[in-house]
């Protein structure tokens, strides 16, 4: 009984009374004004080690997979700082199983990838959501990488000559994180090698040869 | 659309990685054997028949030195010998060619010949009983020289000489029309002519498709009278005349060089025929005697020989790996024959070199050149390896050379590439590489 008289009461006060009383907040500006998305797989200051397995399919002369070990620092949830260790084995391919055939009786000078280390800066500026079929929303972000390193490769021709080949290297990859600090992790990666290869050097200055490789890989970061 | 365009880019950019090219030596020869198919294609034509006595002799002389121990023929009584043999074969593989010899004679189209019917010597169908003489057959020798004097050379009664004399087994330097009956039988050996129209090549292809089980289609080509009846024609019940992994010499003698008929007259770039050989995928060399050219006549002509004859078929050996010999030679301002035992010498030297030998196909940067045996590289010989470093033709302890006269890497000593070995030669080819490459 004594609400419905209160309710009554209050209507009866003028709305003119509440509306008056505002506050001065100054000028608002476009970039004070933010829409945020709610990070909810932080990367800054997280340790993040990785597995990873790939291919090389790209060259004239070879198909190589390869894997992986990775290890990421990341400073914030832009930089990060990685050093990876990867290991493979190029295979002639198509093209170069028919040169050697007797009908052209070639052997290119092809060298295979045995292994790399290198060290990258991840800058990863995009974090994002997507929604996939309506059904499942995935958090993930998007990185660029850039570094440098040292590759072995040895040679196909039976002299089995080594190269130790300063590389430099940019790529491009996403993180779609899976929860319980765990990511998959897809990259695109761009190899420059300073090549010497000891049958034709010298006659024939460094080579430079692009190894491209595209690789997937389970990530788990921990603080 | 942007990130398609970027992995576009990065895949032409990743496949257009720079190379230098090696040419390949070995593939086709991937077991190192030492199986040697000898096929000589004999001129029996008219023409011949000034030639027919010392022929004969000459190969006498020659199956006589093969035959003999000094040539290759294995002693084996008892251990010793085996132990013997055994230590030889290991310090000089050259001498242990397992050898097969066959004989067919120029003449390619019947219709040519003394009967219009298909005989064995014409077409590349081999002649004599055996028709394929082994290395291991207890009387090779005389098989041999039957097949010669009685199957495959023009005899003219009225050319050779009479020697009511001489016995049956007897020594003789001269060939007599009673030697000829001893070992034809009874005339057997008279006007045995062949095509005028001689065609060694021809024959020589054609013989070499009788003996294998598969021939390539080139056998079959319309321009020939062989037919798929013909296949297999070569074989015996008990020995083919082309072996797995055999190499092929063909030896041809005549007067009057080559006239085959895949070639026009006139020419004398005998690539057709050198793409023929090539289909049966196993090395072919190809050695002959016949009339002397020097680039400018023929000055013992005695078969009336052109000079494009000539020069085609010291083009076939030259590319093969063989050698081309002159018939005849001028002595005293008259032409004799040359001694064909020195010619057979060399033929020998090319068996051994068979298997010691390498021939590459692109004449290489020396330089550059990397031989490798099963996979294990083999190092050039060098100047501390040689064993008479004052002779004329070098010859090494261990090791590879390489011989610019006959475009081939050869091995030495404990080098030399064990039977059935892979052997890979790789090497830049001084003029770049021959072929169009596949992009």
């Amino acid at each position: 009984m004594i609400r419905p008289i209160l309710a009554f009461t209050i209507a009866l006060l003028p709305a003119s009374v509440l509306a008056q009383e505002t506050i001065n907040v100054g000028v608002l500006n476009n970039q004070d004004v933010s829409v945020v998305q709610d990070i909810l797989y932080p990367k800054a200051n997280t340790k993040e080690f990785g597995f990873h397995v790939g291919w090389m399919p790209f060259d004239a002369f070879t198909t190589t997979p390869l894997a992986a070990l990775t290890y990421t620092s990341h400073r914030s949830e832009i930089i990060g700082y990685e050093f990876s260790l990867g290991g493979g084995y190029g295979l002639k391919n198509q093209a170069y199983r028919a040169l050697e055939e007797p009908e052209y009786a070639i052997a290119p000078d092809a060298y295979r990838y045995l292994g790399s280390a290198l060290l990258d800066a991840q800058f990863s500026p995009i974090y994002a959501k997507m929604n996939v079929g309506g059904n499942r929303i995935f958090h993930h972000d998007v990185y660029g990488l850039a570094g440098f390193g040292l590759t072995v490769e040895q040679a196909i021709i039976p002299d089995n000559d080594l190269a130790f080949s300063p590389t430099a290297g940019i790529g491009i990859g996403a993180r779609i994180f899976l929860g319980g600090g765990r990511a998959l992790r897809v990259q695109l990666r761009d190899d420059f090698l300073v090549q010497i290869r000891e049958k034709t050097s010298s006659s024939q200055g460094p080579f430079i040869k692009q190894n491209v490789a595209l690789t997937v890989g389970i990530v788990k970061l921990k603080r | 659309m942007n990130g398609i365009r970027t992995l576009s880019f990065l895949a032409l950019a990743s496949g257009c990685n720079n190379h230098e090219y090696f040419n390949v030596a070995g593939y086709a020869q991937a077991n190192y054997s030492n199986d040697a198919d000898v096929i000589f294609v004999i001129d029996n034509s008219t023409s011949m028949r000034e030639e027919a006595s010392d022929l004969a002799l000459n190969f006498t002389s020659f199956i006589d030195t093969l035959t003999s121990e000094a040539g290759g023929a294995q002693s084996t009584n008892g251990l010793v010998d085996a132990a013997t043999n055994f230590i030889d074969l290991n310090a000089n593989h050259g001498r242990y060619i397992d050898y097969q010899l066959a004989i067919t004679t120029t003449a390619v189209d019947p219709l040519l010949g003394e009967s219009t019917a298909l005989e064995p010597g014409e077409a590349g169908w081999l002649v004599g009983d055996p028709a394929i003489l082994s290395k291991w057959d207890a009387d090779v020798g005389d098989a041999f020289r039957r097949n010669i004097l009685c199957e495959a050379t023009y005899w003219k009664e009225d050319d050779i000489p009479a020697d009511l004399t001489y016995e049956c087994g007897d020594e003789t330097d001269v060939i007599t029309q009673q030697y000829l009956d001893c070992e034809c039988g009874m005339g057997n050996w008279e006007n045995n002519a062949g095509s005028g129209n001689e065609e060694p090549l021809e024959a020589a292809l054609l013989a070499i498709c009788r003996g294998v089980t598969d021939p390539p289609e080139v056998c079959f080509d319309p321009i020939t009278p062989f037919t798929s009846s013909d296949m297999g024609s070569n074989n015996s019940p008990d020995r083919d005349l082309i072996r797995d992994d055999s190499t092929i010499v063909v030896v041809i003698v005549g007067d009057e060089a080559d006239n085959s008929r895949r070639m026009e007259q006139g020419d004398t770039d005998p690539e057709v025929y050198l793409q023929a050989f090539e289909s049966f995928d196993r090395p072919i060399r190809v050695v002959a005697i016949g009339p002397g050219w020097d680039g400018n006549a023929i000055p013992c002509n005695s078969g009336g020989a052109q000079t494009w004859m000539v020069e085609r078929l010291q083009a076939v050996t030259s590319l093969t790996g063989g050698f081309y010999a002159n018939m005849e030679e001028r002595v005293d301002g008259n032409c004799s024959p040359t001694d064909y035992s020195g010619h057979l010498i060399e033929l020998g030297q090319l068996l051994n070199d068979l298997l010691t030998s390498f021939q590459l196909q692109s004449v290489p940067n020396v330089d550059s050149i990397r031989a490798y045996t099963d996979g294990v590289e083999i190092q050039p010989a060098t100047d501390a390896d040689l064993i008479e470093p004052d002779a004329s033709t070098p010859t090494y302890l261990q090791g590879w050379s390489y011989d610019s006269s006959q475009n081939a890497v050869t091995f030495w000593g404990p080098d030399i590439p064990t039977f059935s070995s892979e052997v890979r030669i790789y090497y830049r080819p001084l003029l770049g590489n021959p072929r169009q490459l596949p992009f």
